[in-house]
């Protein structure tokens, strides 16, 4: 019995130590060069910046692998915060629902008809930096609240359906190929910029949205087709607040992914090729603005002849499918490591919840100065909307580089953490989880490598 | 494949050379003995016998001073990535 309590305190201290740890090597690395919203000159090599990026991973895993004892684990798990949260605070949905209906339907209209320049183009500020960066945000960090607010939702809701039953082979595959499909039109074409290209867009999903909701109901299209509706609901399990009766409980990042009877109530296949979808187009974006890409990928391929959409759509299936595989495979080895009887596609299941805090932070990462920099565009565009006046977008300060590093870096420990919970749920014992984590560490370091050399790189344009 | 009550997991069916213990309480099958009893305690603690208790307690103090050796090594492992780090720190800095 002392052997466990002497564990139970020193993997409490390490734990202290580790995240004390974890954030001393950052500020040496402020100052690498080449990111897209600095200048500043390089003082550490880019490789070794990558590498330090590795490390702080891989020494993230071994101060990890220290907590063994399962009462502390699930302690640690299970701490919240309860905040009272009066009921005069609670926000009416129905008058929300109705301003979101509203505001699509603004958005629509401005997007043809006002201004066309994008820094003055309400709809594209809203839909961009608005929607897309900072409502993301707020649904991993706070909670999803798309389910309640999408005015696509609240529209089906109003008009009749067939209600058909919607075939369980698809699954989430609608959704995966959605969410890609969606990732080629941004990538692909002016919707980023373009005004009127956005409008068009959103009518055209309005319209499947809502014929998809006629055949199969709404919820059903809601809960399983919809890439947006599912993008949000995963993202929203990671969250850091839930909200009951009449209080606000505060999570410790990622753990309400582990909490509970279940690990994120994925129960096939095709909802971790969702996560993966996730999780691939948010390294896809960067990967493809880097000067690196346009050398070596894109300007051979656009001199065979191959034009610009075949190149992007090939890029994402395939890219698409390595990250996939990758994450299979390190599955497969995992299980063979372990020995376990339990089966590869359930390990498959469970593991693929502990992507998820990786994505957030490079979400995070990404937008938080793409936020900031537009912010004032779009409130100027909110009081003058008609007003073709192009604003400036403000200059950050130049700790937003340093801070985008760190979500990285800190979206990268919480998915540690987080495969560490789940392994210590899956297996029994205290070596054989610490054991069975090995190639899923391994391709986190690799991928913590790669994110970080992708946004160290020189960008293209 | 038989679904599993805890995890809502699915388990391979081991070939008929390889040992299986199921465990009395749910579906989860292992390999060894010691993986199981490990398992019966951590997940259905109130349902053991005083004899698996036993046995656990006794299985749980040999994986303890094996843990104890793979700390010292991780701890270690932790040094040494930290001395090559600051390492190759200094050459790149300095060179
Ligand atoms: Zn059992």
């Amino acid at each position: 019995m002392t052997g466990f309590s002497l564990f139970k305190f020193t993997s409490k201290w390490f734990f202290l130590i580790l995240i004390g740890a974890s954030l001393l090597p950052i500020p040496v690395m402020a100052h690498a060069g080449g990111l897209p919203l600095t200048n500043e000159p390089a003082i550490i090599p880019t490789w070794l910046f990558v590498l330090t990026g590795g490390v702080i991973i891989g020494i993230s895993f071994l101060f990890v692998s220290l907590v063994t004892h399962r009462q502390l684990i699930d302690n640690i798990n299970s701490y919240q915060l309860s905040l009272p949260f009066p009921q005069f605070l609670k926000p009416n949905i129905s008058i929300l629902q109705f301003l979101s209906i509203f505001l699509l339907i603004y958005t629509l209209i401005l997007g043809i008809f006002g201004p066309q320049n994008p820094v003055s183009s309400f709809s594209i500020l809203f839909v961009w930096v608005i929607w897309w960066a900072g409502y993301t945000m707020t649904v991993y960090l706070f909670g999803n609240t798309w389910d309640a607010l999408n005015p696509w939702k609240s529209i089906s809701i109003l008009l009749p359906s067939l209600n058909h039953p919607y075939p369980s082979k698809l699954g989430s595959w609608p959704a995966s190929i959605g969410l890609l499909f969606f990732v080629l039109i941004e990538v692909g074409s002016d919707i980023t910029y373009s005004p009127y290209t956005l409008s068009l867009v959103l009518i055209f999903y309005t319209i499947l949205t809502l014929m998809g909701s006629f055949v199969y109901g709404s919820k059903p299209w809601f809960e399983n087709a919809d890439p947006i509706s599912k993008f949000f609901r995963c993202y929203g399990e990671m969250s850091l607040l839930t909200s009951s009766k009449n209080s606000i409980e505060i999570h410790l990042p990622g753990t309400k992914l582990v909490t509970g009877s279940n690990t994120l109530g994925l129960s096939a296949r095709h909802e971790v090729l969702f996560i993966i979808t996730i999780l691939f187009i948010t390294t896809y974006d960067g990967l493809i603005s880097t000067q690196f890409w346009n050398k070596w990928v894109l300007i051979p391929l656009l001199s065979l002849g191959i034009p610009l959409l075949i190149i992007h759509l090939l890029s994402l299936i395939v890219g698409h499918g390595l990250f996939y595989a990758i994450y299979h495979y390190a599955i497969i080895i995992s299980h063979r490591i372990s020995g376990t009887y339990i089966s590869i596609h359930s390990l498959n299941i469970k593991f693929a919840a502990s992507l998820l805090p990786i994505a957030a932070g490079y979400h995070l990462a990404h937008f938080t100065g793409y936020l900031l920099t537009f912010f004032p565009a779009f409130v100027y565009a909110t009081f003058h909307p008609l007003s073709p006046v192009p604003f400036h977008p403000n200059s950050l300060p130049h700790w937003i580089p340093l801070l985008a590093l760190i979500f990285i870096l800190l979206g990268h420990i919480c998915s540690v953490w987080i495969s560490h919970c789940i392994s210590f749920k899956l297996f029994s014992g205290r070596l054989q989880p610490l054991r069975s984590q090995y190639p899923i560490i391994f391709i986190m370091i690799l991928y913590t490598m790669f994110s970080l050399w992708i946004v160290t790189s020189p960008l293209a344009r | 494949m038989e679904k599993n009550s805890v995890l809502g997991l699915e388990f391979s069916t081991p070939r008929a050379s390889d040992p299986v213990e199921t465990c009395p309480f749910c579906e989860f099958i292992f390999r060894e003995r010691d993986d199981l009893i490990f398992h019966m305690v951590e997940v259905h603690s109130h349902k053991c016998s005083a004899k698996t208790n036993e046995e656990y307690r006794r299985l749980s103090l040999i994986e303890s001073n094996k843990l104890f050796i793979y700390h010292l090594k991780i701890c270690s492992l932790i040094m040494l990535t930290m001395m090559a780090l600051a390492y190759i720190y200094a050459f790149a800095l300095v060179g």
